[in-house]
């Protein structure tokens, strides 16, 4: 990796830190917003990048996560149990649960998915997350399409996660772990076999590769991670409701992604930044060319998207890479030409 | 169980099957032959609903109006496919995912501009009102007449696969993609006329649907969902696969929301039995389309090839 | 231990009512190079994917040095030691050349469960693919992308990756696929250095390689084997030379 590279890197991740400090509640809001989706498409990317496999039902995931911290809220608050056991406000066992129920329920559902490809395998994964969509909805137990509102946050143990800062800091940390164990996993043996399935799925069983096993192993793992950046978006919303499962939240998902440049390890990361703050201040800057315009700023965003798929191939991080070469890691392999 | 319900049940599960085969039936053929996945074809539908009111507004009379909207919408959905989708042919899924998951988002926008953001009605002709007796039950002549349309589509559809030379292009189109190019045929054209054939019929599904459900944005969404779910049980690129899978669907969903709660009641007290029932009953088609992946991968009637 | 690497007994497989194996049977013994040949269209490459596992036989049996594979899908049969290179050639374009060697000697290197150590730096990785590719020539070329390879270059990447997991059976689909006069000499060259080292199965058109390589071999017409045998005996066959000279200028 170039020289530039790593210290842009280091900029970055110094401006990261120092964000709770440079303005005010509004921005640093924004800020959490970001980390979280980063941290959703970052492990949205472990199977869309890395494996090839396009997930349309990755908000499934990232609601279960969220519906952790709501139903355990609800009961909480009620003083009910939940199936007779006693609601957790602890943020760390709500992870646990979270990933654990993302888990099963991508176990499950991907055993299904995984042994169809292509278009099937987009479909089948929309539908899953579509059946739990509704199926929340109908929950009035958890009032259904309304939601949950959340009075307070999850507890962090000796961190009070009520302080915005503290909070912050809390999802800054969870990101570049994952992001540590996402590098990590790329070159591990692991992150090969998943990555030459996606190459050439045939010649892998060839060499002797039992690929169903990784991918779905993969699946599970991405899924148990969206939900753990679903449990931090319930905190930083203090709110949990179906919406977020929609496809639409599965597409955003996607589009941050790609946005960034798949298969990269920072690409999600720039484009679920890049997303949030076009949803943030794409209304207001048509407001300010055309007064009442911003209310359909969704109109320039498809069109943005369609010439996105159709031109930009390698996503943001492709287009400042520039050139001919084919997307590596951003930390790129020793063996390879650079 | 009323047989009078069962019988008004088995009728509106048609009536769903039906529309669901109209979607599924464009949307099929444009995976098998095509490869391209559209997330947009629910948009279409959305259009025939809107266009039809509109112009059921100006013209004052539903036929026509339903006509023209079938052509309009026909015209629209050729123009996508060739300045927006044609450049997809063959590239990854991913961006032909992300390219009309943008396409949903400026239609549902452009529809929200031009119509705002209230549901609209669309009131179904005067010929088409009040109730026929069906085995001695009353039935809506509305849900009649698109069982009637459904299938005579259906024959349609039948007929011009089966029978035509275009019909015989789909289906060598569906096997062989570059043999039929190679023939001579101008792909280009076929799979535009495709497109627009499958948008004409998701927007006849929409003009049927606005009469019984209402005219609000985002409706394509929903009925996508369960189209997709109807062509993977039957198979992608399979037009019967389609059908059956479209019934099946039908049938299964309005049976099990119809059903379900009152069996459920037989063991729980009645507002769990409800509750799960409703919770159950809104899972129940995507635990079929388990089911049948788990036996048939490919699906029901998978098309040859 | 049984001295027959491979013994494939009756093997039919239809498409519909297209049969395109019908009952063949094979038998290769240890150390031997045995050629199948056969006009376009015979059922040799239906037969390779029967052996490797792609497709499940209709009919008959396969032992892979005494053990039943006919029911295995092709990672097991891989795992047990039967290696297949690809008419079409199938590497790993985005990976580079070590890289892609590597995965094939991970196949065979114990459990791919790992998370977070660094494939790259695992010496019980990276040397044996460096010796590989320094066999093949291609070792200067290591740390390219395998898609920047000229054409006959990915197809000695690909015998590289078949031979990574010390093969007892090695099925070769038209190793000289493509290939030039110089190219298709220093391949044959290539394999006869590894006479000892495997039992190859090879199906090819060009004839002077397999005659030049082959202990036995196999005739495939239609899907049913009309000789078998000395390959000198088989080059004067009359019913041989009929199927071919029936294919005279399409080869």
């Amino acid at each position: 990796m170039g020289w530039r590279w790593r210290v842009l890197l280091v900029l970055a991740l110094a401006f990261a830190l120092l964000v709770p400090w440079l303005g005010d509640s509004y921005v640093l809001k924004l800020a959490t917003r970001i980390l979280i989706f980063a941290l959703a498409a970052t492990a949205l990317d472990l199977v869309l990048g890395l494996g090839g496999l396009v997930s349309f039902g990755h908000a499934a995931f990232l609601g279960l996560g969220a519906y952790v911290v709501g139903i355990m809220f609800l009961h909480d608050f009620e003083g009910s149990t939940f199936l007779g056991i006693a609601p957790t406000q602890n943020i760390f066992l709500q992870f646990l649960l979270a990933a654990a129920l993302a888990g099963g329920f991508a176990l499950v559902t991907g055993a299904v998915c995984l042994r169809t490809r292509g278009v099937a395998f987009i479909m089948i994964t929309l539908a899953f997350a579509q059946m739990l969509f509704y199926f929340f909805v109908s929950l009035r137990r958890y009032n259904g399409e309304d939601g949950i509102a959340l009075w307070s946050r999850s507890l962090g143990g000796w961190l009070d996660l009520e302080e915005q800062r503290v909070f912050y800091y809390f999802a800054l940390a969870c990101l570049l772990l994952f992001l540590a164990f996402a590098f990590r996993l790329y070159h591990s043996r692991f992150g090969r076999v998943i990555r030459g399935s996606k190459d050439n799925d045939r010649r892998m069983q060839a060499l002797g590769f039992p690929t169903y096993r990784y991918r779905l192993t993969a699946y599970v793992l991405s899924a148990a991670v969206t939900a753990i950046a679903g449990v931090l978006l319930a905190n930083a919303t203090y709110f949990v409701g179906p919406s977020y499962l929609s496809w639409h939240m599965s597409g955003q998902l996607i589009v941050m992604v790609v946005l960034g440049g798949i298969g990269t390890l920072l690409g999600p990361v720039l484009g679920a930044t890049l997303f949030i703050l076009l949803e943030e201040f794409l209304p207001d800057a048509l407001d300010l060319m055309v007064n009442g315009a911003g209310e359909y700023w969704r109109l320039v965003l498809g069109p943005l998207l369609v010439l996105v798929a159709l031109f930009a191939r390698r996503g943001l991080l492709g287009a400042l890479v520039g050139g001919q070469r084919p997307p590596l890691p951003v930390a790129a392999d020793r063996h390879s030409e650079s | 169980m009323d047989l009078l319900l069962l019988l008004q049940q088995t009728l509106n599960g048609l009536q769903l099957g039906v529309m669901l085969f109209l979607m599924a039936a464009g949307l099929t053929l444009i995976f098998g032959i095509m490869d391209l996945i559209n997330l947009a074809h629910g948009s279409f539908y959305m259009l025939g609903a809107y266009v039809t009111a509109w112009l059921v507004g100006l013209v004052d009379s539903f036929l026509p109006a339903l006509a023209l909207a079938l052509l309009l919408t026909a015209a629209v959905g050729f123009l996508v496919e060739a300045v927006a989708l044609r450049r997809l042919y063959g590239r990854d899924h991913l961006y032909q995912v992300l390219a009309t998951f943008g396409l949903i988002l400026f239609f549902n926008e452009g529809i929200k501009l031009l119509f705002g953001p209230q549901p609209i009605f669309l009131q179904p002709p005067v010929w088409l009102a009040g109730q026929l007796p069906v085995f001695g039950a009353p039935y809506p002549v509305v849900r009649l007449a698109i069982i009637a349309v459904g299938l005579a589509s259906a024959l349609l559809l039948w007929w011009l696969i089966g029978r035509t030379r275009l019909g015989m292009l789909i289906r060598a189109g569906a096997d062989d993609r570059e043999m039929v190019q190679a023939l001579g045929v101008d792909i280009a054209r076929l799979f535009g006329l495709i497109f627009a054939l499958g948008a004409a019929l998701a927007a006849l599904a929409g003009a049927m649907a606005g009469p019984i459900l209402a005219v609000r944005i985002g409706m394509g969404e929903d009925i996508l969902i369960l189209a997709f779910v109807v062509i993977v049980i039957g198979g992608i690129g399979s037009i019967r696969g389609a059908f059956v899978g479209a019934l099946l669907v039908g049938l299964v969903d309005t049976y099990g929301r119809a059903l379900l709660p009152d069996v459920l009641g037989l063991f729980l007290e009645r507002t769990m039995a409800d509750a799960a029932g409703a919770s159950i009953a809104s899972m129940a088609i995507y635990i079929l389309m388990a089911l049948v992946l788990a036996f048939r991968p490919r699906g029901l009637l998978p098309a040859r090839g | 231990m049984t001295d027959e690497v491979l013994q494939a007994v009756d093997l039919t497989k239809r498409f519909g009512g297209v049969v395109a194996c019908d009952r063949v049977s094979l038998s290769l013994p240890r150390g031997e190079i045995h050629g199948l040949i056969g006009p376009n269209g015979a059922g040799k490459t239906t037969l390779l994917n029967l052996l490797s596992g792609e497709l499940s036989a209709d009919a008959g049996s396969i032992l892979l040095t005494g053990r039943d594979i006919t029911r295995l899908p092709p990672h097991r049969r891989a795992r047990l030691g039967l290696a297949r290179s690809f008419q079409i050639t199938s590497i790993f374009p985005s990976m580079s050349l070590l890289e892609n060697v590597s995965l094939a000697i991970q196949a065979h290197a114990g459990s791919s469960f790992h998370f977070f150590t660094d494939a790259g730096s695992d010496p019980a990785l990276v040397e044996p693919a460096m010796l590989l590719l320094e066999e093949m020539g291609l070792a200067e070329r290591a740390g390219l992308p395998a898609a920047r390879l000229a054409h006959g270059q990915k197809r000695v990447l690909e015998l590289a990756m078949a031979l990574a997991g010390d093969p007892e059976l090695l099925l070769l689909d038209e190793p000289l696929a493509g290939l030039g006069p110089e190219e298709g000499r220093s391949m044959v060259e290539l394999l006869a250095a590894l006479r000892q080292r495997t039992t190859m199965l090879l199906v090819e058109h060009d004839m002077d390689a397999v005659f030049t390589l082959a202990d036995r071999v196999t005739v495939l017409v239609y899907g049913r084997v009309i000789a078998s045998g000395d390959p000198d005996v088989i080059r004067r066959d009359p019913e041989v030379r009929a199927a071919y000279l029936g294919e005279e200028g399409a080869d």
